[in-house]
Formats: C-alpha cells, structure tokens, sequence
C-alpha cells in the first residue's frame, strides 16, 4: 500500500492544465499570481492484513486537494461560474491520467467550494481522493 | 475467557509448500453421507452413515510466481497428482493442532476483477486424513 507522503506525492505530481503553481503542503498565504493553485491538506487511511502471516495488506487512503482559483470579492458569478466548470474539467483529466499510471485502485471526487486560505476566502474546487488496495 | 480459537497466523503446506502468504483461508468439510438399506419385505428403511469424506477448500490471492497457492494448486490438478495436505490453525508451535493428510485437487479459481486484489480458490478430497497434535516445531 502506498504510504500517506507517496500518495500526496502522487497527487501533487499531476500537471493540470491551467494550474499556475503546485505546493506540497497548504501554503501560508497566496499571490494571486500564483492562482490557481494545487496543494494537499492531511489524509487519512486505514490498513488490515490481508493474509495469514499478515504477509500482505489491504488499505485505504484518502486526500483533499484544495485548488484556490480567485479570490471571491473579485469578478462575476458568471466568469467565476465557467473558470471553475474548466478546472474541474481539467482535474478530471488530470486524475484519468493518473489512474493509468499507478497500481492501486483510485476514486475521486471533484466539487466547487469557497475556500480560506491566510483569512481570505477564495473560489475553488476541492479534489477528494482515494486510493484502495483490496 | 472462552477457547474459541482466534485465527492469527495459521500455516498452509500443500506438497510441502507453504502456500500461508497468499492464503487468507481454509475450510475441511468432514462427511459421512446417509446410507439407506430396504430389507425385503421390510416396512421401515433402515438407515445407517456411510464412509467418511474429507474434501478441503483453500481461499486466498492469486500470485503468478512459483511455489505460491495458484501454481502449486495449479501444478497438483494438471498432473492429476495427490500431494501432502498440512494445515495449522494456528502455527506450526508444539502443541498446536495439525489437520492433514494425501491431497487430490478437484478445482483451481483464479478470479481477475478490475481494480481489485487477482483472487484464488483451490479445492479437493483429502486421503488418509488426520488431526494430531504437533509435536515439534
């Protein structure tokens, strides 16, 4: 089963089109330059052996990807609308293309969210992820 | 405290391979099927068990190296070839149980599901079976 670091490794290794910046952990505060960005919250997992001698195990582990895009005081309900329908396109595509490369079984889901992040709030998708091995 | 047997690290040998890493569990089914004899001119059947029957089935994951639970399994049904059977509930210390004895295999399952674990089933008749204890480790 892949550790809690390789599977965030995995996650915040994929290119997403239109993503400016990927972190590797939550950052402290954002520049809208850098927007829309890619970073990790904590996940969380579960392991059981799987066979006499505990010689394999089955797991779990799941992961939050916060992708902040805008912050929410600016633009249009309308520009924030079609900005964010794209990314979540695009963070689909970007997990499809994962999925073909590692060995473990792996379900997502993609949703639209308001997002603090350093006290400001930002409009943004949120990535929850899950690898199992069963 | 019961002494119901909490299953841990039990111990698989099919012809003295330890299949235990890719085996997450065994039955034996022990039978005798009912014998019926009608005696002529008889009212009441008279009924009786018949032989003993031992068969055993084995589940667990598939593995494609040699020596694991699938190519033993498979190995031991294509030959058509009876091997030692040795199964230890609960390891292979003395004083444990050991169930056992001449393995035929009558199926071998291998099941390949997407996105999950490639399982194995395999399953036979024992010969000359036997439960003893363990001696010796």
């Amino acid at each position: 089963m892949r550790t809690f670091a390789e599977f965030a490794a995995d996650l915040c290794g994929m290119t997403v089109t239109g993503v400016q910046r990927v972190y590797s952990a939550p950052p402290e505060s954002l520049n809208s330059a850098n927007l829309p960005a890619l970073f990790p919250m904590l996940p969380e997992g579960d392991l059981a052996p799987l066979t006499f001698g505990a010689a394999e195990y089955s797991g779990r582990r799941t992961l939050e990807l916060w992708i902040p895009v805008k912050a929410a005081a600016q633009g249009t309900l309308a520009e924030a609308y079609v900005g964010l329908t794209a990314l979540m396109d695009n963070l689909d595509a970007a997990l499809r293309t994962l999925n073909d490369a590692v060995p473990y079984r792996l379900t997502w889901s993609v949703r639209a969210s308001l997002l603090t992040v350093a006290g400001t709030d930002y409009r943004g998708a949120v990535v929850t992820a899950t690898a199992e091995e069963d | 405290m019961t002494n119901h047997v909490l299953i841990k690290d039990a111990v698989i040998k099919l012809n003295s391979k330890d299949v235990s890493g890719n085996s997450n569990e065994v039955s034996i089914e022990m039978t005798r099927p009912t014998d019926e004899c009608e005696p002529f001119g008889a009212d009441v059947v008279t009924t009786g068990a018949g032989a003993m029957r031992v068969t055993f089935r084995i589940r667990g994951y598939y593995d494609k190296t040699a020596d694991s639970l699938s190519d033993v399994a498979e190995k031991m049904l294509a030959g058509g070839t009876e091997a030692t059977l040795e199964i230890y509930p609960q390891g292979v210390a003395s004083g444990n149980e050991k169930f056992g004895g001449t393995a035929g295999i009558t199926g071998v399952t291998p099941t390949f599901t997407k996105g999950r674990f490639a399982v194995c089933e395999a399953s036979g008749y024992i010969n000359n079976y036997a439960r003893s204890t363990v001696t010796s480790s």
